[in-house]
């Protein structure tokens, strides 16, 4: 009995060895083909099945199963599962080597998705090829929060199916997006009460980390949902069959937010005289929301589309987007001015309204209609003069409140040319191997509301210490003194200046010096991996001006002068002179990235480019003495 | 008796002062209901509590805490279950918009506040208050309503601070009572007092009853901590001062010893305050030398079963011709004997199969300390050469005299030789007589026994030795031709040798590892697991796979390294090397070479070119603004020194200048950098020596490292001009 015992044992742990050995050769396979990855999922089923009950309407589930195969030993990771207010868990269940962290606030840069929640669990496999798995049933009572679903994730995938059960009553669009250039089938099929649509995806590669790169909406792969109508007891109710219903759900919203104005009284006529013309009145009023109250992701809206009152704002002090929209908002309108919520995507979704859905913006703004123009205020962006619009909401379509209707408008553009961030320099040769003079620095704009951004979250007795490490880039062989810097006001251009004293930028050989005039050498670094895939976006739209005057010393000539370099294209211009005048060089760099972009397509010449005005810079200057000389 | 009379006397007066009429009473904090916590902290009869003035050297600080206060209460309740109970209570004057936004959100969490290190998974939350109040300049203090403003998922709390404005006072408190239901624990907390804000009146309290063992240091510059009994059954320990600076980010520095800081150890021992009512103190103030007895007796003991390997060793030297070497030499080799019959054999069947159970942080296989010391000292003893046991703590947590638990020391053996040997528990790439930096030049505790017997074990305190700058030494050798096809770029061989400390990481980056664990096998005698001759065709092929990724990542890094040794991602990586492995008997330095082709390092200027030849020396140390002058002393690594040799093939028809610009000589006694460039039959030679002679210096040395730190910086954009003749 016992030897029956001992043998069977032996045959269960040869099995159970047989199975490992197999989940590793598996894995292996796997690891050649994503050699970067630390786990992969290896089947990804995802099923959305809509219903029509009759007390609730259109509701919907999802039903998320997922393997995981760990690539690595010991790996660690998190699984999150994002939802919203409006969207309850079934079940979240996480398999092996898991570990569930509660419920938490989702924080991006965006606005609206601030407010969405994420369920998460954290993932330890200790053993290569070892699996663990999670399932997840979300129930959406409302269905317009439904209105994406992504195919491409963090962790890479083998397999994924996205299936939709429709009913026949239930009229949805299925937009395919970004579906090029991946493996991705449709197959549909008819059943007696209504139709299931299959999306099957294989080998999508993890989204990519790769810096400054364009928002996911623009590159990967996934299912916009129009969900337009259903019938329910024969009866049709929309759901976003045009935009005048997702206004009219927001309107209702809107409506909703229990506005006391009479609270914004006492704090508005301090913000205003009756002497000040309307426009000092617009601009009193914009300024105090954007200086006195805090941006903060933490109203908890109706999956975050309903503002936080205005009084409410106001006593807190704080809000997101929407509440300072508002709070903005009713307080020009209390003064007497037209003002209107507006709701907008950034320019980081790919959706401009042409189809109805929640996922067409992230942002709400106050728009301000006078003399038959619209003027947008944004009190998020804390450092933006009035008029002025961040790179991230200009030309973007823009739906204002209009009563029982709304307007759709654009956002003006601006050009890179208000963006100016302008250095000039008085330099000369001293003691024979430095370069010293002043540095004046003028910022517009964008270029004035990021470094303000900047000075802002150093602590105000660091200021002088953090734009001395601005300056020199903190480099121990350049001394920054006697810097001048006013406090962060409102002038349209912040302007500031020091002294520089610049020891590595001057190589002597024999009797001649040669100088490197430029101590910025502004997109030097820019230079981007060769392998890089996607676009490069810039925060804004540059416009950067060096302006040199670089005085050669007494008793010494330049005998050569750079020849300078013009690297032009559609979506870059670098210009780089040197002109001599007497005594002086005058060096001139001029860089601008007009659409704040660098197209894929475009990475070769911009590197190219790169490397011309790096070694531009690296042009000397050479000096050598008149005696010499002669 | 007297003793008893003079501190209930202290302990009276203690509580009259600090507590007020209305003030709950100690060792029953757990019991507090919301209200009570409300009035410890704001009703309180401290008048700190409610200061408001901030000094007048920090109004330019970004805030200031007026009020500073944590409290533990660790109770064993008679059910031998445990309460513990914690109030942290902060009053911050807002000066500036950077603490305005770092205060307006304040988390906290379900974690057990501490680190309660064992039985994590016994201790249940029981209570949790959070109270936010702010006050205005003028004196209004609005209360936040909890409800209104606090996000709770699952004991998760978030909570916006509304209406909150520079010169704004918050004060705030959070309590938190935590159950835990059996077993043993550990509380402990350690932190600089006075972190990103400076603290105007600091107050640190824990209180226990009898059943609690208490560790517990402020640092050499730390505040006085006061003992107190309470209503005789209650033991309190508080630390409270004034006026404690913020600290500044600097570079090479050790918090703990120069900046007051608290370190608390509270742990459950059964009746353990009666025991200390004869003792000055009711703390444990220092490790006893009974408690390192107790502790590394056990590793002291020679391993009955370390006979068969010694017997293997013993056969392993006559074998091998080597059994009339020294018994210095037999040391070492016994160490290496061990670490493969521990560790490295196992080693590329561990990394094959990726089997994490039983393996270490490091992917090697677990070796027992207690097994492997116990053979060690076998081998000590066999070969007769005296030895004791060292226990220290890391450097960077503070210095010996604040030193609280054994469970802080690291050991180590040391052989006492004429120059002593130190043996660690090894990795797979633990050299022979290897001291770690962390415990360089550390005050600690020597156990040995005269005769090797146990009962006559004594302990003394001892000091680690400090590396010298050579024992740790990084010498490149770097030769320099034009490339052929495009005088842009240079071809460039490079041999680095690491010495002692600075080995320890590129060891694991460009060490062939299986082809030396090959070696080890042969060397030993042992299954060469993986490799062709011995493995499975099925292994053989999955061997090609793993050993390719492997060597793809070697190959990385050998890139990297080109990359970051020349300042330059325009590199080509030709061959790459291990030239030894630094990891076996007799080797002491780890030697690898490498080929590459390097762009970004010439330019052209008219029909002469540049070579930025400084940059071949790669990145040096910069001190930025804030670094540029320092009052707090300066603890480095280790000492080391950089040696660099690089020979420049200059091409025919180009003479050469710009060599003076390389000759630098600054030597004090912080370092060096001496710098020598000469030209000779058509090759430049620049020789670089940069030293850091000590792993400390005091601040005032700050000028003189600065002498030679500072032109070292320069050197990567110093060039020389080829011109053309």
């Amino acid at each position: 009995m016992k030897k029956t015992i001992l043998i069977l044992e032996l045959i269960l742990v040869a099995s159970l060895n047989l199975l490992a050995q197999k989940q590793i050769d598996y894995a292996r396979t796997i690891k050649t083909q994503f050699p970067d990855e630390e786990v992969v999922i290896s089947k990804s089923n995802i099923v959305i099945e809509f219903e029509i009950k009759s007390k609730y309407g259109l509701t919907a589930s999802k039903n998320i199963e997922l393997e995981f195969i760990a690539l690595e030993k010991n790996t660690e990771f998190v699984y999150p599962v994002f939802y919203s207010e409006d969207v309850k868990f079934d079940e979240f269940k996480a398999g092996d080597g898991s570990r569930l962290r509660s419920d938490d606030y989702y924080t991006s840069n965006g606005v609206f998705h601030d407010d969405i929640k994420v369920k998460y669990s954290i993932f330890k496999i200790p053993l290569f090829g070892s699996k663990s798995d999670l399932k997840a049933r979300l129930l959406f009572s409302d269905t317009r929060y439904l209105p994406i679903v992504d195919f491409s994730e963090p962790i890479a995938i083998l397999e994924k199916e996205v299936q939709f059960i429709i009913p026949s009553e239930v009229d949805v669009d299925l937009i395919p997006m970004n579906f090029e250039g991946f493996d991705i089938q449709v197959t549909e099929v008819a059943t007696k009460k209504g139709r299931i649509v299959t999306f099957h995806a294989n080998n999508l590669e993890s989204i990519s980390d790769e810096e400054d790169m364009p928002a996911k909406s623009y590159i990967y792969p996934h299912i916009f949902i129009h969900l337009k109508s259903y019938y329910s007891a024969g009866k049709k109710e929309k759901v976003f069959e045009t935009i005048d219903d997702q206004y009219d759900w927001y309107n209702q919203l809107v409506a909703k937010v229990g506005n006391e104005t009479d609270d914004l009284t006492p704090v508005l006529n301090q913000i205003i005289t009756p002497d000040q013309s309307d426009d000092e009145k617009i601009a009193a009023i914009f300024y105090w929301v954007q200086d006195n109250i805090r941006y903060l992701a933490f109203e908890n809206g109706i999956a975050g589309f309903q503002p936080a009152s205005c009084q409410k704002v106001l006593n807190n002090r704080y809000g997101d987007c929407k509440g300072m929209a508002n709070l903005t908002s009713e307080l020009l309108k209390k003064a007497g001015f037209d003002a209107r919520l507006a709701w907008l995507g950034t320019r980081h979704l790919a959706y401009d309204y042409s189809i109805p859905s929640l996922a067409d913006d992230n942002h709400m703004i106050c728009a301000l209609h006078r003399n038959d123009h619209w003027l947008f205020l944004d009190a998020t962006e804390t450092y933006s003069k009035m008029g002025e619009y961040a790179e991230r909401i200009q030309n973007r379509p823009v739906l204002i409140q209009n009563g029982d209707s709304y307007i759709l408008e654009t956002v003006p553009k601006s050009t890179d040319e208000p963006n100016l961030q302008q250095y000039t320099l008085n330099l000369a040769l001293v003691e024979g191997s430095v370069i010293e003079g002043d540095v004046k620095v003028s910022l517009a704009k964008e270029s004035r509301a990021e470094f303000m951004n900047y000075l802002s979250g150093v602590p105000s007795k660091k200021w002088e210490t953090a734009l001395k490490y601005y300056l020199s880039y903190g480099n121990n062989l350049v001394t920054v003194s006697d810097v001048q810097m006013p406090g962060l006001g409102r002038d349209s251009v912040y302007t500031f200046s020091g002294h520089l004293r610049i020891t590595d930028k001057i190589s002597t050989f024999d009797n001649e010096t040669y100088v490197y005039v430029d101590p910025f050498m502004f997109f030097s670094d820019y230079k981007l991996d060769k392998d890089r895939k996607y676009a490069l976006w810039f925060n804004y739209k540059k416009n950067v001006k060096v302006d040199i005057h670089f005085e050669v010393p007494e008793g010494m000539s330049a005998v050569s002068v750079p020849q300078g370099i013009h690297l032009q294209d559609e979506e870059f211009d670098f210009n780089v002179e040197f002109t001599r005048q007497g005594k002086t060089i005058h060096y001139h760099m001029l860089a601008k990235i007009p659409e704040a972009e660098i197209s894929d397509d475009k990475l070769i010449q911009w590197n190219d480019a790169i490397t011309k005005l790096v070694d531009t810079y690296q042009q000397p200057i050479i000096l050598k003495s008149e005696t010499t000389t002669q | 008796m007297k003793r008893a009379a003079s501190i209930l006397f202290v302990s009276l007066m203690a509580f009259v002062s600090i507590f007020g009429q209305n003030d709950p009473e100690y060792g029953k904090f757990y019991e507090f209901e919301e209200n009570e916590v409300k009035d410890f902290c704001w009703n309180s009869s401290n008048a700190n509590t409610r200061d408001t003035v901030v000094p007048a050297d920090w109004r330019n600080e970004p805030a200031v805490y007026l009020y500073f206060e944590n409290f533990y209460e660790t109770i064993r309740l008679a059910s031998k279950a445990h309460a513990i109970s914690y109030i942290a209570h902060y009053r911050i004057k807002i000066l500036d918009k950077s603490a305005l936004d770092d205060l307006s959100e304040i988390h906290y969490s379900q974690d057990p506040v501490g680190d309660y290190s064992l039985n994590y998974m016994n201790v249940i939350r029981q209570k949790n208050y959070l109270g936010i109040k702010v006050i205005k300049p003028d004196g209004t203090e609005i209360v936040l309503k909890n409800d209104d403003f606090i996000e709770e998922k699952d004991g998760d709390k978030k909570v916006a601070v509304p209406n909150l404005e520079i010169g704004d006072i918050i004060d705030y408190y959070q309590y938190t009572y935590d159950y835990g239901k059996v077993g043993t624990y550990v509380v402990r907390e350690q932190f600089v007092i006075g972190g990103n804000y400076p603290i105007k009146h600091f107050n640190y309290q824990l209180l226990t009853n009898k059943h609690w063992d208490v560790m517990f240091t402020t640092g050499k510059n730390g505040p006085e901590i006061k003992e107190e009994i309470i209503d005789k059954k209650y033991y309190k320990f508080s630390v409270s001062g004034s006026d404690f600076p913020s600290s500044a980010r600097l570079l090479w520095t050790m918090p703990y010893y120069d900046f007051p800081y608290i370190k608390m150890m509270v742990k459950e021992e059964v009746k353990n305050m009666k025991t200390k009512e004869d003792a000055k103190s009711y703390r444990t103030t220092e490790i006893s030398n009974d408690k390192i007895k107790e502790t590394f007796s056990a590793y002291y003991i020679q391993e009955a079963k370390a006979g068969n390997e010694w017997n293997s060793f013993l056969r392993y030297l006559k074998k091998n011709g080597k059994s009339n070497i020294t018994r210095e030499k037999k040391l070492e080799e016994y160490f290496y004997f061990l670490r493969h019959r521990f560790k490295n054999m196992h080693y590329i069947y561990d990394q094959y199969n990726n089997s994490g159970l039983y393996l270490d942080d490091d992917g090697t296989r677990q070796l027992s300390s207690l097994a492997f010391t116990g053979h060690m000292i076998y081998g000590l003893n066999k070969l007769k050469i005296r030895y004791d046991l060292v226990a220290v703590p890391v450097r960077r947590f503070g210095p010996f005299d604040d030193l609280l638990s054994v469970s802080e020391t690291s050991y180590m053996i040391r052989a006492k030789l004429k120059d002593p040997v130190f043996i660690y528990k090894p990795s797979v790439f633990t050299p022979y007589n290897d001291l770690p930096y962390f415990v360089e030049g550390v005050e600690g505790f020597a156990l040995s026994s005269p005769d090797g017997k146990i009962k006559n074990l004594n302990v003394k305190t001892t000091t680690t030795p400090v590396s010298s700058p050579e024992e740790n030494s990084t010498t490149q050798v770097i030769d320099v031709k034009f490339n052929t096809e495009d005088p842009m770029k240079l071809d460039i061989n490079t041999d680095i040798t690491y010495s002692g400390e600075t080995m320890r990481e590129p060891k694991e980056f460009y060490v062939d590892d299986f082809a030396m664990i090959w070696a080890e096998n042969d060397r030993y005698e042992t299954k060469k697991w993986g490799s062709d001759e011995q493995a499975t065709k099925k292994v053989q092929v999955q061997m090609e796979e793993f050993t390719a990724s492997k060597e793809k990542e070697r190959k990385e890094h050998f890139e990297a390294l080109a990359k970051g040794e020349y300042e330059t991602d325009d590199i080509e990586l030709g061959n790459y090397s291990n030239l030894n492995t630094g990891n076996e008997p007799g080797e002491y330095d780890l030697k690898i070479n490498f080929e590459c082709t390097a762009g970004g390092l010439v330019k052209k200027v008219g029909n002469n070119y540049i070579i930025k030849a400084g940059q071949l020396m790669g990145s040096q140390v910069t001190i930025d603004e804030e670094n540029m002058e320092r009052t707090v002393d300066i603890y480095m690594n280790y000492p080391r020194v950089f040696n660099y040799a690089i020979t420049i093939n200059i091409p025919e028809g180009y003479e050469v200048s710009g060599l003076e610009g390389f000759n630098v000589s600054v030597n004090n006694a912080t370092g060096s950098l001496i710098a020598v460039a000469e030209y000779n039959q058509g090759v430049v030679t620049i020789k670089v020596s940069k030293t850091y002679t000590h792993n400390f210096e005091d601040a005032e040395n700050w000028g003189l490292m600065k002498e030679f730190l500072i032109p070292a910086s320069a050197f990567p954009s110093k060039e020389l001009l080829l011109r053309k003749i």
